[in-house]
């Protein structure tokens, strides 16, 4: 009698034993925990007015190889620069070569006339149509980071991101001369590059524009690397730039206008040519959250290319008819 | 036959205590073998992966220690000096100055102090840092993730099981050898 009484003590002592447990492990389950009460929170900047969307998605190219980094557009065809390949394929998908590289590549390029060219960190290659490498050059100093490739009056001209210069080069790979941004007419500032982004363009008119991520501006350069015009202004409202350096990549319309991403608050948006904000092409939530900022290309009609880095996929929008 | 059955039950006892023998020694053995490496190496201690931290904020909470032994530490030679900083201030603050409703921080521990024109310096004060992580979220999506999170190892108890790795839903908590006791950013890079 008395063993049946502790046979039922202990099994008593078990059962409450295991609800305790059980109890205390759905309690602090991670499902059951509360959100996050130290989250810095950007969703009312997250919201859009529909009415300042003026583009649809029209398509969606599926990139068959791994890492994209960059884009470029020229004559029907587009450059995808890949963390260790580089691949050219036409505006439906087809594709015309892919070629592994060794090196790490930061953005692909083509010359005004057809030439396409690939930077791998402190290296620039030319490739022929194939993509065959032709031609290359080793970019001298201390932590290059070729970010951009722009071409004008034959020469190279390539954004340094770990120098904060542009390096100017002729075609063969001869460094010709370099300029940082100062001089300008209030302070003497320069390019400020706070993360690795340093895009720069050649406008319609043969105008070359660099974004100057650190001051959120871009900036219209004189052949002799003095400052010209620039725009652009800090806010998270829709037109201005958010964060330390932004915007992070941009292209330019045959019009003229400007085509923006930003990163941390993922938007791209279009700036008339006088800089002032014209409409969204896509809005933070048209991608993933803490997606990689995405680099943009442009044709001749104005069609715009999202390199959706995240993804793994080039969304190309169209402006609406008005 | 007597005999005989005699030599099958010897045969049968003799394979169980050489059986039991040999799964104590493998079980030993292994057991040196999983324990051989921490004592031979040194002592170990726990530490944040930066890369593999997503700012869940609960480090502020889920450490023994009150306030938390995590906290925001910044890789200077990584740092932009910005005017605006993201990890410094709040979205959308109109005003970039040093009001505490311009603040991100919860409890004010980033200090800003002017260098020279258009740049500033962000220091952390750890006696006010909570280690919730705010400032690392803000400095990583509009930064360049200078700021971030790490056990100070003056505050650590280095308790056998860390209550943050146990609650840490990207694991990025693990042990780190005591000669390495830290992962900041510049000096490590991900692999």
């Amino acid at each position: 009698m008395k063993k049946y009484g502790l046979y039922i003590l202990l099994i008593s002592m078990g059962i409450l034993i295991s609800y305790l447990i059980l109890a205390d492990f759905l309690k602090t389950s991670v499902k059951k925990r509360q959100g996050n009460p130290y989250a810095y929170n950007i969703e009312a900047f997250k919201k859009i007015d529909p009415d300042l969307v003026k583009y649809a998605e029209i398509r969606r190219i599926r990139l068959s190889l791994p890492d994209p980094v960059g884009i470029n557009y020229h004559q029907g065809k587009l450059g995808i620069a890949y963390k260790h390949a580089i691949q050219l394929i036409d505006t439906l998908g087809r594709e015309v070569f892919n070629q592994e590289t060794g090196e790490v590549n930061t953005c692909v390029s083509f010359s005004p006339e057809g030439k396409m060219f690939l930077a791998s960190g402190r290296e620039i290659h030319q490739l022929d149509p194939q993509g065959t490498f032709t031609q290359s050059w080793k970019v001298d100093g201390e932590d290059p980071i070729i970010t951009a490739l722009a071409f004008k009056n034959n020469q190279v001209l390539a954004a340094s991101a770990g120098q904060w210069k542009v390096l100017r080069f002729d075609e063969h790979g001869t460094l010709l001369d370099s300029f940082d941004g100062t001089g300008r007419l209030e302070g003497d500032y320069g390019f400020i590059l706070p993360s690795p982004y340093f895009d720069m363009q050649i406008d319609p008119d043969g105008e070359l524009w660099v974004a100057n991520t650190g001051l959120l501006t871009l900036e219209n350069y004189a052949e002799n690397g003095t400052l010209r015009a620039f725009w652009g202004k800090p806010s998270f409202d829709v037109d201005g730039f958010t964060g330390c350096c932004n915007p992070v990549h941009f292209a330019i319309l045959p019009d003229g206008s400007f085509v923006t991403s930003e990163k941390g608050l993922i938007r791209i948006k279009i700036h008339l040519p006088s800089g002032e904000f014209d409409c969204l092409v896509a809005g933070p939530e048209d991608f993933e959250e803490d997606s990689e900022p995405p680099d943009l290309a442009v044709d001749e009609n104005g069609r715009i290319f999202v390199l959706d880095i995240t993804r793994s996929m080039i969304r190309i929008y169209k402006r609406n008819n008005t | 036959m007597e005999k005989k059955i005699k030599s099958k039950a010897q045969k049968r006892r003799e394979f169980i205590r050489t059986s039991t023998r040999l799964s104590l020694a493998v079980g030993l053995g292994g057991l040196t073998g999983l324990v051989l490496p921490e004592t031979i190496s040194g002592e170990w201690v726990w530490q944040i992966d930066p890369f593999e931290c997503t700012q869940c904020g609960r480090c502020a909470d889920e450490c023994v220690m009150s306030p938390s032994a995590v906290k925001c530490v910044h890789a200077y030679d990584l740092c932009g000096y910005c005017d605006l900083c993201g990890g410094y201030f709040k979205p959308g603050v109109s005003d970039l100055n040093t009001a505490a409703e311009n603040q991100l921080c919860p409890t004010s521990a980033i200090l800003r102090r002017f260098i020279e024109e258009p740049f500033f310096e962000f220091t952390i004060d750890e006696d006010l840092c909570i280690g919730c992580g705010k400032c690392v979220k803000g400095c990583t999506s509009f930064g360049n993730g200078s700021l971030h999170l790490q056990i100070r190892h003056d505050r650590c108890l280095n308790c056998n099981q860390c209550s943050i790795a146990r609650n840490c839903p990207s694991n990025a908590v693990k042990r780190v050898p005591a000669d390495k006791p830290y992962q900041m950013k510049g000096d490590f890079s991900k692999s």
